[in-house]
């Protein structure tokens, strides 16, 4: 019934409508990192400290923030130890969450800087754990990268590390699933 | 007549074509020039903004310097803003009331913004006291 062009024509937009199912699944299902927070928050791909001076890696701390368990970081002041703490993302964040406390009854100052010298927020911690959401949407503050620097003088606990991250726009997102279809 | 008007019509036609293509040129001629007037213009005035007077007064720099204000000088307690030369930015809360967004001036004389976890609450753009709250 259907001449040879038309079977063609279906036959490579069968093709194609498969290559962008298979390829969805896979976008559908993003690795979210152990968390109770929502699905769709995720913890950082790298998380270590840096000392300030040499700005070199001295501990690989992605394990100590990954679940919602006993492990925590402990990050002292910057003036006692001159460790801060990196923090990268795979893309830009919509919101990034902290899960902390200060390690006793003195004042615990931080400060969340992006890795181009932007200051994202400041404040002082409490006694309790307490999530901490910054809401990084607005222009200029979102970011791939982000240093959290405790200026004490108490230590700051660290339990838990996540970011939302932006979504992708419809055009990004399409060129994606039709590169990926092919590959 | 037949044949006559034909003949009319092809001894005028070059001349016809003349005139319709010097009106043309002239049209191009006096349209480029009116708009090379015009970016001319654009682009001097683009120049002058970019490249302002060498020549500048201390009382020029000094409003060159004030050409960015942050009203309340980043205390977190009042409600400011931070004027630049191409906006006005206010000081405003979180959605959970947590944090205030605090603009204030950078050394390039822009406005930037971070928030600033507030120890009681944020209302109307600046920190409070919870018992401040509970009173008003």
């Amino acid at each position: 019934m259907l001449n040879s062009k038309s079977r063609t024509i279906m036959l490579i937009s069968l093709i194609i409508l498969l290559f962008i199912g298979v390829s969805t699944i896979d976008t559908l299902n993003p690795y979210t990192g152990n968390t109770i927070k929502p699905i769709n928050e995720k913890a950082p791909l790298v998380s270590v400290l840096v000392d300030k001076e040499t700005a070199k890696s001295t501990q690989d701390v992605l394990d100590l923030i990954l679940k919602n368990d006993e492990k925590t970081i402990e990050l002292k002041p910057i003036n006692q130890d001159n460790n801060y703490l990196l923090l990268k993302w795979n893309k830009e964040l919509k919101k990034i969450s902290f899960y902390m406390i200060k390690s006793d009854n003195q004042e615990a100052n931080f400060e969340i800087y992006s890795t181009d010298k932007t200051k994202i927020a400041s404040g002082k911690l409490t006694e309790s754990y307490k999530w901490y959401e910054f809401d990084v949407s607005p222009n200029g503050l979102s970011k791939e990268n982000y240093i959290l620097i405790n200026n004490g003088p108490s230590n700051i606990i660290i339990n838990q590390i996540v970011g939302l991250e932006r979504p992708e726009s419809f055009s990004n997102r399409l060129i994606n699933i039709l590169i990926e279809g092919f590959i | 007549m037949k044949y006559i008007l034909i003949l009319i019509l092809i001894i005028s036609l070059p001349v016809a074509e003349a005139n319709i293509l010097e009106d043309t040129t002239n049209f191009f001629k006096n349209y480029f020039s009116l708009t090379g007037q015009v970016i001319s213009k654009i682009t001097q005035t683009f120049t002058d903004e970019a490249n302002p007077k060498l020549d500048l007064t201390t009382q020029e720099v000094s409003e060159l310097k004030k050409s960015c204000e942050d009203s309340d000088s980043i205390d977190y307690n009042k409600k400011g803003y931070c004027k630049s030369k191409l906006r006005t930015f206010n000081d405003f809360c979180s959605k959970d009331n947590q944090m205030v967004m605090e603009f204030t001036c950078n050394e390039a004389n822009e406005c930037v913004k971070s928030w600033y976890l507030c120890e009681g609450r944020c209302f109307d753009g600046a920190c409070v006291d919870v018992v401040k709250i509970a009173v008003n």
